[in-house]
């Protein structure tokens, strides 16, 4: 007997194709050239985390659905993902959830919203039904660091996806759907940051 | 004749539950039955944080407080916890001035579930566990009265069985009612809420 694991992994790389293929980004400003720096030479990064959910960055028309501030355990489950989006910079030798101090410190706002579409008609239509996914991000960092005068600095970063899914999970759909977004939104911030000088 | 694979589907969906053992550090007096007519009005005010827990402890470096979706939350399981001591005739949100208030300032934080592979791969037939430390400190005041304080632990050891989805938040609020329960027991002991009576 043939074992399946092979084609259920190209199986799997076929699908992450296809999404991604589906998928635009657009992060605004876009995004300088991240900095190239030996590991010697990259600083410290301390940061703080405010997270919001705002349905407004979908339809500034919404008025009636109010802004969520990410509190409690819901924002500790999202520090890592921010540490690891940071990290994966390479721009940094160290990187902690800090207040300002001696380091470098970046202040986060993060302003986000998922607009995913209604659960009942994917089940209904078993994902037979195109929709598209829309992923927005507004990163508001306030950079720091002793002896220097804070500058703040903002970028957008927004994922439009078309996605035809019939019969695969949802949960796989939106790990590859919401993958990626964030990451190049704050790459383009730390380009930004590194161009004037902060590294 | 039911065939075994349905029989052991309905095994797995009715064996689903999550039973909880609770701690209480110190161990509380009963709560005696209070009649309606001599029960006080009661305020509180609530401050709920996370603190990620490790080593058997809530780690204090890591503190996230509960000031948006999940402190409304919070506050809410705590007044409908209040509430159902039966020892108050109302209780409402509100500031320090009324004749009996409560601040209560909460700390809390809970382990990963453990044995989650193992749940995943046994469709939940082998139990998750998951601890969770629950941390009360009140202080009551009344005019013409000084305040006192009252600090509450609560160990929390959650069993869950069944193909539930164990990283969620723990859906019951019993053992908040029971903390709470032991709370208003100590202030009752204390003669906080016989001083409404005598007025």
């Amino acid at each position: 007997m043939t074992h399946p694991w092979p084609r259920i992994r190209r199986a799997g790389a076929a699908l992450l194709l296809v999404l991604t293929s589906c998928r635009t980004i657009t992060v605004d400003p876009p995004g300088n050239v991240l900095p190239a720096l030996p590991e010697a030479k990259r600083p410290a990064l301390d940061f703080a985390l405010h997270v919001t959910e705002d349905p407004q960055l979908w339809d500034p028309g919404l008025t009636h659905l109010r802004a969520e501030v990410v509190d409690g355990e819901d924002l500790a489950d999202l520090v890592p993902t921010l540490r690891d989006a940071l990290e994966a910079t390479n721009a940094f030798s160290t990187i902690r959830r800090a207040p300002t101090g001696q380091r470098l410190h970046c202040d986060l706002s993060v302003r986000m919203y998922h607009m995913t579409p209604e659960g009942l008609g994917l089940v209904i239509t078993a994902g037979l039904w195109p929709h598209v996914e829309h992923e927005y991000y507004e990163v508001i960092a306030i950079m720091s660091a002793p002896g220097r005068a804070p500058q703040t600095y903002t970028v957008r970063g927004h994922a439009e996806t078309l996605l035809w899914s019939p019969l695969i999970p949802i949960g796989l759909v939106q790990w590859v759907v919401q993958s990626g977004t964030l990451q190049q939104t704050i790459d383009a911030l730390v380009a930004r940051v590194a161009a004037d000088g902060w590294f | 004749m039911v065939s075994p694979r349905i029989a052991l589907g309905l095994l797995i969906v009715l064996s689903g539950c999550t039973t909880y053992e609770l701690t209480m550090i110190p161990p509380a007096p009963a709560l005696q039955p209070r009649p309606p007519a001599t029960r006080p009005d009661l305020t509180i005010a609530v401050q709920s944080t996370y603190a990620p827990y490790g080593d058997e402890d809530l780690q204090l470096g890591d503190l996230y407080p509960r000031n948006g979706r999940l402190g409304r939350m919070e506050q809410n399981r705590y007044q409908e916890a209040f509430a159902a001591t039966q020892q108050f005739r109302s209780v409402a949100v509100g500031d320090a001035g009324n004749p009996l208030h409560c601040r209560l300032v909460i700390l809390s934080g809970r382990e990963p579930p453990t044995n989650r592979l193992l749940a995943g791969l046994t469709f939940g037939l082998v139990p998750t566990y998951r601890r969770e430390i629950l941390r009360l400190d009140a202080t009551v005041s009344a005019p013409g009265r000084v305040p006192a304080s009252y600090a509450i632990e609560g160990r929390i050891l959650s069993r869950t069985q069944g193909p539930g989805d164990t990283t969620q938040p723990r859906f019951s609020n019993v053992p908040e009612q029971q903390l709470t329960a032991a709370l208003v027991a100590r202030m009752a002991a204390d003669g906080w809420l016989d001083r409404e009576e005598a007025r």
